[in-house]
């Protein structure tokens, strides 16, 4: 590959940046003319390169999952001592978990029967019990979660991410939102660019297939074999040479040249990442056959070849949203635990889990109490729980986070978190502190002002890190 | 410190200085108290005692609370070296010298050595620029390129071999007016609006839908594209800018006589995302293409707190928000029509009819039992009127029996309509409502008894006086009571009334009938059209379900006939007037000091006086297009020169304040943009200025010694190259291969439908479904306005222009009309498709690759089409 002979300022010029402000100065750096999504130097000692961002879509309970409440037993059909707080629907008395709990690993922390598999590597995982968000709606959460901001058009972390560190594997998108059939809640609005660069967006997979043409967009020339498209590719570099020639330094036409020998490359190595049939057996029943599984062992391929942030979203929709049945939080989680629990210990193995960051829950918890039936909305029924934004429970593992550890509390009852609370975005300033960006740095200049993942919040969280 | 410090003052409190302490901040007023220490609002919040509880999460602990404690108790001593609360930069101040706080002035055109060039007077400016930088101009480019660059600048497409040809001759004869015919045959194409419509809406953030939706909301605007077409209108037709902006601000209130196909331009402010009906949302999103797409200053910074750098203050921003705060949007779209009586279907009637029936049925079957519900809740309502009201509702399904706040919504409106002049009904109310809570039932007798002495005593409703006589009202509760009782009890006269006599028109006690009116007349709460009733909920939300599926299957089926009569997505001035407060922070719960409805304050005293007239968004246009305005030629010209050039005057387009960058020709801008109000306010003509410029006229070639002094070219010695946008290579793609259909104007298309060979500008943009595609060649985002494209180079493009269907087919289209021009050689074939992708003929050493390639396979034609079609050459202009 040549490289092409550029100068700084000619070169932002050329694409545009000089308009809006850089995140990082390495930005600057020379071969960004190449590729916008070059790797870029972090602002500080990285402690992890990678992040893979479980999102349970509808609300996991925490009250059901990581944060047992035995006081809900001995107040069964009863009201709380406390007022039930404000939530998006009217709930009444207590109401216990169906499911047993456990303590697990070392540390001897308790986890339900939801999650077994996940459990038994409790000791790399750090559960923090005292979350909150802002209101207990799904769409204002989703977006909180993924863009920092509920209402506003805000680019979501993983193009905050991309933005700021660029991305290790230029055959590979940086950014990959996996989503089994269909699209969660919100849309494509879970993995905007929003105002940054359309190529910091999150590539869509629906990963529900299995044939890389389906999951990856103009991956696969349907009529040329590859040789014939060389040569087809050669063509173009020789007309593409000869109009170089012509016009002397221009680095915006070497930089169009070499995406196509990128993207010749991309080809192949896409359809391998994606392609599960490479992967040995006894890995693919180590994950197990759901979706959910196969989801998960894609975003570890995608992790070990360089892809910078990567979504795993449990389906489209919103099916952890069980206001009329908490029962059903047993079939979700047992089409995901296997291959959490599988994709943490294939992590560890291949020592990826030293620089890769999982994080993984719900938008919001849901009620300690029984969501009361509403005509129309629920009929009858009263086995489940109304969304809880005031507490809840998400862990995340790996990446330089505190294995074996809890951080923060709810109350007695689990409404509310009270102990050490931790807002969203304080969970964004950290995954991007670990990432080696400060959160008050990483910043955009649009509209007149300069904008942040986490605005004008945010705190890192140090007693989760190791 | 952190959050009461230099950089960031929650709720507007700094404690690092005595003086700032002592102010206060907007929760609690002077947070230090020296004359009683113990009371001081700061050692209450500390000692979370009372409402306001700070630091909010971790409390201090006791001995720190004891010191702050002793210090205030010791008269709150200051170190001298004080902050001074004015140290950051005086946001004012700085402003007074900012070059874009000054009105636009006239310029004296500059005289320069290199008289030769001046084709227009903007080549003064800036060789004088370039002569100061001991740089000369660019030679002129040729005349391919020329008629290239005009082409996909004016245009968007390239331009033909015939035309090629016919210019290159014309301008061997005489360069210059070859030049002038050229850009006036472009400017009087269609197409030319076209190319420049797209440039608007990417300030207009346009879209066909609304983004993420409640459910069984309307996702479309299903007629968007008449806003769209309005854009292409007037700019073919080069409707002056300051009517374009005043249309799309105030259409509805300029519009005189029967033709009302201006209000289309409305769009301008609809057709923004919905944030699922989030008013507050949707107006901050409509604050921001006013200000920033109009005028490019940055009123949305202001929303929370007062900008950081440019005199913005929330003052500015919610004189705004009360602006958009005293407008709705009918749920029936006007008809557009340039006569009184517009049609409402332009295909077949007997279908029409059909459908409609079907959608009549379900309506006759459930809006008027609804009503009827809610007459016979009259007193309900009535009572509901009574506590109090939000600012905003997001409307939500109701359950049965459910109260319907948006129908109390309604029951307020109305009874502030009876306010004027004496109502019979309810004119008892108003004077009941005075009375001050703790009176209430000794001076309700005595109201009653003015009431009745009064001259206008005869025409009240004597079943009123009298039932308010015959009760005992010890509150507003028992007056909505005593009314409620009377309207239901008449809506059952009336039901048995109408059951015995079908006929029947109205009740024969006029005292009744009366009373009836209020249930049954057309201004009456109840006189509600189908689409309100649902856009408000008010039916049972199964009911309320099944007719908005009714109507969304209607919509569906009218807009695909393609027979839709064209209707406008408006805003008009609501009913009341929303008299706006600031939000503390940008909290609606929290309200702060009272504003005027006004255009922001930095435009200058005359242009920001406080609206007189309705909700103010007239006066608000008229201050954005007054030439004393500062900012509003500016930003437009700047906009336009950009489109030209690549980059602007000033490259920041949308911000034109303080942290903006500073234009690299300040008296070029001013002069441009003088001229440009001075001649009308023509697009046109600036284009025309423009592009017969030498400026404009100049090579694009590389020279190194003046890339030395100034990279970035800047100083303009040579013309920009550039990459053409997804729309103009989509365009470009299907005028090579001889498919694109030319039609102007019309309903929008999917731009995934097969069949879609239209200009790109007629692809539907659909928020929530994006194509892929759109953001992957930068396309600008829809969900908020657009200051300009970045431009990125990824692999991803590639594998869309090697491997996409779309693309292997305008290739393979390509080469087959390559093949069917030429006379079966390769070096016919050859040079056909050269003329077709490049518009030039191939040269000896294309033709021998080219016969190369196909040498052994000759069906490798589309091959070498698509390299043509995904080749340097054809994305960049020269």
């Amino acid at each position: 590959m040549t490289t092409p002979h550029i100068d700084r300022r000619g070169m932002l010029a050329a694409c545009g940046l000089g308009i809006g402000s850089v995140g990082l100065k390495s930005l600057l750096a020379a071969d960004a003319v190449r590729n916008n999504q070059a790797p870029k130097p972090p602002h500080h000692r990285q402690r992890a390169r990678h992040v893979i961002q479980i999102f349970l879509n509808g609300g996991l309970s925490h009250v059901d999952s990581f944060d047992p409440k035995p006081l809900l037993k001995r107040f069964e059909g009863r009201s709380l001592p406390v007022a039930n707080l404000e939530t998006e629907r009217a709930t009444g008395n207590a109401f216990p978990s169906p499911f047993a709990f456990r303590r697990y690993g070392q540390s001897g922390i308790e986890v339900s029967d939801l999650f077994p598999q996940t459990a038994a590597c409790i000791d790399d995982i750090c559960v923090v019990r005292s979350m909150y968000a802002d209101v207990p709606n799904h769409e204002p959460s989703f977006l909180l979660w993924n863009c920092g901001d509920a209402r506003q058009p805000r680019p979501s972390m993983g193009s905050w991410v991309t933005y700021g560190l660029g991305t290790e594997n230029q055959n590979l998108p940086g950014f990959v939102a996996l989503c089994p059939g269909g699209l969660p809640t919100q849309g494509v609005e879970n993995w905007r660019s929003a105002f940054l660069p359309g190529v910091y967006q999150g590539t869509h997979v629906d990963s529900q297939f299995s044939e890389v043409e389906k999951l990856i967009e103009n991956i696969r020339n349907q009529h040329l074999p590859p040789q014939r498209q060389r040569k087809q590719l050669d063509f173009l570099l020789r007309a593409n040479r000869r109009h170089q020639r012509q016009r002397g330094y221009a680095p915006e036409l070497e930089a169009r040249i070499q995406s196509f020998e990128l993207a010749y490359r991309m080809q192949s190595e896409a359809s391998e990442a994606f392609d599960l049939n490479n992967e040995p057996q006894h890995i693919q029943q180590m994950y197990g056959s759901t979706v959910q599984s196969r989801t998960l062992l894609i975003a570890r391929r995608l992790v070990e070849r360089g892809v910078r942030f990567v979504q795993v979203w449990y389906s489209g929709g919103q099916p952890w949203d069980n206001h009329d049945n908490i029962n059903i939080h047993a079939t979700l989680a047992k089409n995901i635990d296997q291959g959490i629990g599988a994709l943490l210990t294939d992590l560890k193995q291949r020592g990826l889990l030293d620089e890769t960051i999982v994080l993984c829950g719900g938008e919001f918890g849901r009620t300690p109490t029984v969501e009361l039936p509403r005509p129309i909305l629920n009929t009858g029924k009263q086995l489940g729980r109304d969304h809880n934004h005031h507490g809840f429970s998400v862990w995340l593992a790996g990446g330089g986070i505190k294995g074996g550890h809890v951080h923060g509390a709810t109350d007695e009852t689990g409404w509310k978190a009270v102990e050490n609370p931790v807002h969203v975005h304080d969970i964004h300033a950290t995954l991007l502190h670990q990432l080696g960006c400060d959160h008050e740095r990483l910043t955009y200049r649009y509209a007149g002002r300069d904008f942040r993942l986490t605005d004008v919040h945010g705190r890192v969280i140090h007693d989760i890190l190791s | 410190m952190k959050c009461h410090g230099l950089k960031k003052q929650e709720s507007g409190l700094r404690l690092d200085s005595l003086p700032a302490a002592r102010k206060g901040g907007e929760l609690a007023g002077p947070a230090i108290n020296l004359d009683r220490p113990l009371q001081s609002p700061l050692l209450r919040a500390i000692r979370h005692e009372g409402d306001l509880a700070m630091p909010p999460q971790e409390k201090l602990s006791p001995p720190e609370i004891q010191a702050v404690t002793r210090w205030l108790q010791s008269g709150a001593p200051w170190p001298q070296r004080d902050v001074s609360p004015t140290q950051r930069p005086d946001p004012a101040e700085a402003w007074r010298d900012h070059w874009a706080a000054r009105p636009v002035k006239p310029q004296r055109v500059p005289s320069v050595r290199a008289e030769d060039r001046v084709y227009t007077p903007l080549d003064a400016f800036v060789l004088a620029n370039l002569e100061q930088a001991g740089i000369a101009g660019s030679p002129l480019a040729d005349s391919r390129t020329l008629i290239r660059r005009a082409h996909f600048v004016l245009s968007g497409l390239p331009p033909t071999r015939d035309e090629i040809e016919r210019f290159q001759a014309a301008y061997r004869d005489d360069p210059q007016s070859a030049m002038a015919e050229l850009v006036d045959q472009l400017l009087a194409s269609p197409h030319y609006g076209e190319r420049w419509t797209r440039h608007w809406l990417d300030v207009a953030r346009y879209a066909d839908t609304k983004g993420y939706v409640r459910l069984n909301e309307q996702a479309n605007f299903y007629y968007a594209y008449t806003y769209r077409d309005y854009v292409l209108s007037a700019f073919n037709n080069d409707l002056p800018y300051d009517q374009f902006v005043l249309e799309q601000l105030a259409a509805d209130k300029l519009i005189t006589g029967h033709d009302n196909r201006r209000l289309a331009a409305l769009g301008f402010l609809t057709l923004g995302r919905r944030f699922t009906g989030n008013q507050h949302d949707i107006i901050d999103d409509r604050i921001d293409v006013v200000t920033r797409g109009l005028m490019g200053i940055t009123v949305s910074c202001a929303r929370c707190h007062d900008h950081k750098f440019d005199p913005i203050g929330t003052a500015d921003y919610y004189s705004l928000y009360g602006m958009f705060a005293s407008t709705s949007e009918p749920s029936d779209l006007p008809y557009l029509s340039r006569d009184a009586h517009p049609p409402k279907f332009l295909g077949a009637m007997t279908e029409y009819k059909a459908k409609r029936a079907e959608l009549d049925a379900l309506i006759d079957a459930y809006l008027p039992a609804t009503l009827d519900m809610l007459r016979a809740d009259t007193t309900r309502y009535l009572r509901g009127v009574l506590s109090g009201r939000k600012v905003f509702l997001v409307p939500l399904p109701a359950a049965k029996g459910e109260l319907r706040q948006t129908f109390v919504e309604r029951w307020v409106e109305y009874l502030e309509g009876c306010r004027r002049g004496t109502h019979p009904v309810f004119a008892a109310w108003h004077a009941l409502q005075n009375i001050p809570t703790g009176e209430f039932p000794k001076s309700a007798v005595s109201v009653l008894t003015t009431l009745r002495q009064t001259q206008t005593a005869s025409r009240l409703n004597p079943l009123v006086l009298r039932a308010l006589a015959a009760a005992d009202l010890a509150s507003m509760t028992d007056v909505a009571n005593v009314y409620g009782q009377l309207l239901e009890s008449t809506h059952s006269a009336w039901q048995t009334a109408i059951q015995d006599d079908p006929g029947l028109t109205a009740l024969p006690n006029e005292d009744r009938e009366q009373l009836r009116q209020v249930l049954y007349g057309t201004d009456s709460p109840f006189a509600i059209t189908p689409r309100e009733a649902l856009d408000a909920y008010l039916l049972d939300a199964d009911w309320n379900m099944k007719l908005s599926k009714a109507y969304l299957d209607f919509d569906a089926w009218l807009i695909g006939t393609g027979k839709a009569a064209r209707r406008a997505h408006v805003l008009l001035d609501s009913k009341r007037i929303h008299e706006p407060h600031v939000f503390i922070r940008g909290n609606p719960e929290r309200t702060g000091q009272r504003v005027p409805r006004a255009a922001p304050r930095l435009l200058g005293k005359p242009l920001s006086a406080p609206f007189r007239s309705g909700s103010g968004r007239l006066e608000l246009a008229r201050a954005v297009v007054d030439p004393r305005n500062p900012f509003t030629a500016r930003v437009i010209v700047n906009r336009v020169w950009k489109h030209h050039f690549g980059s602007g005057l000033f490259q920041t387009t949308s911000n034109i304040g303080l942290r903006g960058s500073p234009p690299t020709h300040p008296r070029l801008l001013d002069f441009l943009a003088q001229r440009f109000m001075e001649e009308g306010w023509s697009i046109k003509q600036l284009h025309r200025w423009i592009v017969l410029s030498s400026t404009w006229q100049q090579s694009s070639v590389d020279r190194a010694d003046c890339r030395e002094i100034d990279p970035a070219n800047s100083l303009l010695w040579r013309a920009n190259r550039r990459r053409i946008d997804f729309e103009t290579l989509r365009d470009s793609l299907l005028m090579a291969s001889g498919r694109l259909n030319l039609t102007v104007g019309g309903p929008s298309i999917p731009l995934t439908q097969a069949d879609n060979v239209r200009r790109t500008l007629y692809g539907q943009i659909n928020r929530g479904k994006l194509p892929k595609v759109l953001r992957l060649f930068d396309v600008a985002s829809p969900d908020i306005h657009s200051p300009g494209r970045p431009q990125t180079t990824v692999p991803q493009q590639a594998l869309y222009l090697l491997n996409n269907a779309f693309v292997i087919q305008e290739a393979q289209s390509l080469a087959g009309r390559a093949r069917a021009a030429g006379n079966g050689t390769p070096h016919s074939t050859a040079n056909h498709l050269y003329w077709f992708a490049l518009g030039r003929p191939a040269m000896s050493e294309e033709l021998k690759q080219c016969a190369d390639y196909v040498a052994d396979d000759p069906t490798a034609w589309a091959e070498i089409a698509q390299s043509l079609l995904v080749s340097n050459e054809f994305l960049f202009i020269d």
